[in-house]
């Protein structure tokens, strides 16, 4: 399956007849997501309504950790089998899932002012997600530091590889060391602790959030796959 | 919009986190999806030119 779909022009083809769907998945996700967010769900007992950016900022989060984890996973394929594919895929995940890293930093510390009375602590927590978001930054810089932006592909890859190894402190953190961060209401051994009310509006945003995403890097793969389709008419002297 | 409008202090910490995700998201769009035609029809227009020569 992983060989069917690694061939360049199947993945366009494929991707292309996705794009439409996608974006029309998109658009009524985040209507339906806002809806039932900001005017449908309960204010928290404790948060008042500032609960509210809980639907973007923990969609952002789980979003930050699974980019990076395809990242990992991408540039693993591409140092063992060194498929062009996955190199491509790597460098389009790794813009957006900073993004949604500084995003999750962002709302997180507009979360951060009114219930604990500060736009940051270095908690372990949030100090590990800054060092997800330094991880992406890093991976980018790596990837571009070369005159001929493939020979930057194989040390940005061991950088990602080699970075794989915060994502348990992200997740786990929360656990390991007594933190200011609330721990985890979804994914814990002893079920979900969050009311339906609000996890109704929290998965619709992170289905939109996930969607969103790979729309996105379907965008940003076929622009890369072209442009390096140029490079190689540029080499072969027909340009 | 009543249950934002009429609640406590937190509005401006709701709008603000909103307002800056959804600018960003859909800056990101924009920027890629402008990408995205702009490498695919300048890719077309290379190989009208090569198969014209």
């Amino acid at each position: 399956m992983i060989d069917y779909f690694a061939n360049p022009s199947r993945f366009v083809r494929i991707t292309n007849i996705l794009v439409p769907w996608l974006i029309v998945a998109v658009g009524m996700l985040f209507i339906l997501g806002l809806y039932l967010g900001l005017l449908k769900s309960p204010d928290d007992v404790v948060q008042g309504s500032a609960v509210r950016i809980m639907y973007v900022h923990v969609p952002s989060a789980w979003l930050s950790i699974f980019s990076y984890l395809l990242l990992a996973i991408c540039s693993l394929f591409f140092i063992v089998w060194r498929h062009p594919l996955a190199d491509i895929l790597s460098r389009s995940i790794a813009p957006v899932g900073a993004l949604f890293s500084l995003l999750t930093l962002l709302t997180g510390s507009i979360w951060g002012k009114p219930m604990w009375g500060t736009w940051w602590v270095w908690d372990a927590r949030l100090t590990s997600m800054l060092i997800l978001f330094l991880l992406f930054m890093g991976y980018i810089a790596l990837s571009n530091a070369f005159e001929k932006s493939e020979r930057g592909s194989r040390p940005a890859a061991l950088l990602a590889i080699a970075g794989s190894i915060n994502l348990p402190v992200v997740k786990f953190s929360v656990d390991w060391w007594s933190t200011l961060h609330q721990p985890a209401s979804i994914m814990r051994t002893g079920g979900i602790s969050i009311d339906s009310s609000m996890l109704l509006p929290l998965v619709i945003m992170f289905l939109a959030f996930q969607l969103f995403f790979i729309l996105i890097i379907i965008f940003r793969s076929h622009s890369i796959l072209i442009e390096r389709k140029i490079q190689h008419l540029k080499v072969m002297g027909k340009l | 919009m009543e249950t934002v409008f009429n609640n406590n202090n937190y509005d401006f910490f709701i709008y603000l986190s909103y307002i800056v995700t959804f600018s960003s998201l859909i800056f990101l769009f924009i920027f890629s999806y402008l990408k995205y035609l702009i490498s695919k029809k300048l890719y077309s227009a290379i190989l009208e030119k090569n198969n014209d020569t």
